[in-house]
């Protein structure tokens, strides 16, 4: 009479699961569903040699035994429940050669509760292709079971993983992790609780709500003196052990597989091989850059163009429709012009992010992550911190919460702290202004000095962000490591609609958000614009009439002159006035210092700050560029607005910490005042200081 | 709107609301965000 075995055929979803069913049953299937439930259950029969014969069930896959859904729980409930008729005598694990790693971690699960289990390792086929070499006999050794190499497309290794099964009870029911390591104290209560269980069970029994025999979580308690965790302490011993079981999988690939790129063949490979080349690596990103920056600049002019006409013509027609009054004008030279300071940058802002989008979409960013990791390790900084540098483009409220997953405080810390240096879109309204004020138009080898200095100022930011890390490496005196792991996704086509949202999404975050703080501001400034203390204010026309009497001015000429003067004597101007000692050495007037100093809010203030001062008096259409491009230096003669005043506008914004919120996010991620202090002091002064020097040597 | 007085109440009403917003924005101590997405600009930066 031919014996009978049970096998479950258990992997991660597409590992070619129910191929290898199918190669090992044929034609002796059933199909039919759990009791109780409508998830598929597979079973067949596979003749294994004369006397034995196999009753395969194909489970459905799951990534691992700590399930989340119906489907997935159908396969914990089977290998918890011994009383099951269907439970394996053998359990056969279906992974895939390319994602050894994460199929590992459902095979040391099911390893460690002790029941004979059987690695198949499929597509086999696609290691040539891949460069991938397996060191079998080390991996069966560290893994404690057999290994079978299969490929159900080729049909190879199906005969060895039948004469694998055959001889089952030859393979180590030994445990790949001692559950203990988890946690000791917990794990060495639950063993005196329950002295006959095995621990890992017990475990997962407790942690998944799983029935199993008579017995659940709730009324493990009940039943005996043993009191479990509270369900977050739990899930925090689950994370612990996926990264203890990862910490294992990582040294036993570390000699078990390896990949040779340089062996690879298909598309996928050789274009990893190009775009994260050591040398044309950089030099692809580097042009990618470039055309990314081109493209802003070239179009974006237009709408740009229209929509700060748009602005100009709006304010000027509401002032004509209005009665005159002191509310038309906080409309139409507060408001709207405060408004329109960031109106205008919705097409560069959208732009940017349709670039970023595309990237990210299409593969290619997680490429970029892997060659700046190569980068980031010289500078003493973790692969992880990556990720929040590069998601600081944004903004670096939500880059700075990404440093969580870092391990090593220290490295954290320093990522957090130099994460404000990255180039966020809060400073593009500013870089842009100044830059289609200071740098020509020109181009060189049909690249623009515009786009070439926003790109440059990028880069400078990073560079920035980079550098002071190493200096802050130096100083913390960092000696622990993390290890970085990307996944590096196929290469696709970017979805439209992805890209759309995204771009629709992050454009309307940017002008909402920032547009409520910049109306607001713009009120208030427009307020401390429009009046002023004593006589010099309030007597502003008979004290500029009986200046100029012997000059014969026009009206015009005269309201300029009378405009002026109540500026200069205005809440703001006397505000002005008193900071602009310190800014004079930087080549600001005090209009721009006040600029400077309601953009501590947020940085993009600066230029509705700006387009609000000069309104203000100001009965021209004209649009803010124009305004800002008129402006005239007080003391010196010639524009305000000129090479070393806006280079060194751009290097104060290039360094400066204007941001109270990310002080606000520092403080609460680092849970101390004393970073974001230090922040604010060494980046205002760093920023101080290379705005000094670069005006006084270009001046 | 014709009324210069009328005019000057709805410009200090505005400037009530813009300053009142700001306290609220900046000065005010805020609840725990943990968790909450915070998206570019939607937090003031």
């Amino acid at each position: 009479m031919s014996k009978h075995i049970n096998i479950a055929l258990i992997g991660n979803p597409n590992t070619g699961k129910t191929s290898v069913f199918n190669a090992l049953t044929g034609l002796n299937q059933q199909v039919g569903n759990y009791p109780g439930i409508t998830v598929e259950k597979k079973q067949g029969i596979c003749k294994l040699d004369r006397n034995l014969k196999a009753h395969i069930i194909d489970l459905p896959g799951t990534y691992s035994l700590n399930a989340s859904s119906l489907d997935e729980n159908v396969v914990i409930e089977l290998l918890l429940n011994k009383n099951d008729k269907d439970f394996p005598d053998v359990v056969v694990v279906v992974s895939d050669v390319e994602n050894l790693k994460r199929n590992l971690l459902l095979f040391t699960q099911i390893k460690d509760l002790e029941i004979p289990t059987i690695l198949a390792i499929n597509m086999a086929d696609r290691m040539s292709y891949k460069g991938i070499s397996l060191d079998i006999p080390y991996l069966e050794k560290h893994l404690k079971t057999k290994i079978a190499l299969i490929s159900t497309r080729k049909n190879s290794g199906i005969a060895e993983l039948k004469e694998t099964i055959q001889s089952y009870k030859d393979i180590s029911t030994e445990p790949c992790l001692n559950a203990s390591e988890i946690d000791s104290e917990y794990f060495n209560r639950l063993r005196v609780a329950f002295p006959n269980q095995l621990l890992y069970k017990l475990w997962l029994v407790i942690t998944q709500d799983v029935n199993f025999g008579k017995t659940n979580r709730k009324e493990i308690d009940a039943i005996t003196s043993f009191k479990t965790k509270s369900e977050g302490d739990l899930k925090r011993l689950q994370q612990k052990e996926t990264i203890k079981r990862y910490q294992f999988i990582n040294e036993v690939l570390k000699i078990g597989k390896t990949v040779d790129a340089s062996q690879a063949k298909d598309l996928r490979t050789r274009m990893d091989r190009i775009l994260t080349h050591k040398i044309f690596g950089y030099v692809i990103f580097f042009f990618i850059l470039l055309l990314i920056f081109q493209a802003i600049y070239d179009w974006s002019s237009v709408p740009m163009d229209l929509i700060d006409t748009a602005f100009a013509n709006l304010s000027e027609w509401v002032k004509d429709t209005l009665p005159p009054g002191d509310f038309t004008n906080l409309l139409a030279e507060g408001i709207i012009s405060g408004l329109g300071g960031i109106v205008i940058f919705i097409p560069q802002i959208a732009f940017l992010f349709l670039f970023i989008s595309v990237l990210e979409e299409s593969g290619y960013m997680s490429r970029v992550v892997f060659l700046m990791d190569r980068v980031m390790r010289k500078f003493g900084l973790s692969g992880k911190s990556v990720v929040p540098l590069i998601s600081g483009t944004a903004c670096a409220i939500p880059a700075i919460m990404a440093t969580r997953n870092i391990e090593s405080w220290k490295e954290r810390l320093i990522t957090i702290l130099v994460t404000p240096f990255t180039t966020c879109s809060a400073r593009l309204p500013v870089y842009l202004i100044i830059i289609s004020l200071v740098i020509p138009e020109g181009s060189i080898i049909g690249l623009s000095y515009q786009a070439l200095t926003l790109m440059l100022l990028y880069l400078i930011g990073f560079g920035s962000a980079v550098f002071s890390a190493y200096l802050l490496n130096k100083v913390l005196k960092i000696k622990s490591k993390t290890f970085f792991v990307v996944e590096m996704p196929n290469y696709k086509l970017p979805l439209l609609k992805n890209v759309g949202l995204t771009v629709l999404e992050k454009t309307k975050s940017f002008v909402v958000g920032a547009g409520k703080i910049i109306l607001a501001i713009s009120i208030v400034l427009w307020v401390l614009a429009s009046y002023g203390p004593g006589d010099a204010f309030n007597n502003a026309e008979e004290i500029v009439t009986e200046q100029y009497a012997s000059d014969n001015l026009g009206s015009e000429e005269l309201n300029k002159k009378i405009a002026s003067h109540k500026l200069e004597h205005s809440f703001i101007g006397i505000t002005g006035r008193a900071i602009e000692p310190v800014i004079r050495p930087l080549g600001y007037d005090w209009k721009i210092g006040i600029a400077i100093v309601s953009s501590f809010a947020a940085r993009e203030v600066f230029v509705g700050t700006l387009a609000t001062i000069y309104s203000v008096g100001n009965d021209d259409e004209e649009t803010i560029k124009n305004r800002m491009a008129g402006e005239v230096n007080p003391i010196l003669g010639g524009p305000l607005f000129n090479f070393a005043s806006g280079i060194s506008l751009l290097l104060f914004y290039a360094f400066a910490m204007q941001c109270m919120s990310t002080l606000a996010i520092v403080k609460k991620e680092t849970n101390s005042w004393k970073w974001p202090a230090y922040q604010l002091v060494v980046m205002t002064a760093l920023a101080y200081v290379v705005a000094f020097a670069s005006y006084q040597f270009l001046k | 709107m014709e009324s210069p007085v009328i005019q000057k109440v709805l410009v200090g009403a505005a400037l009530l609301i813009a300053v009142g917003f700001l306290v609220y924005k900046y000065i005010l101590p805020k609840k725990s965000k943990a968790g909450k997405d915070c998206g570019n600009g939607s937090c003031g930066c």
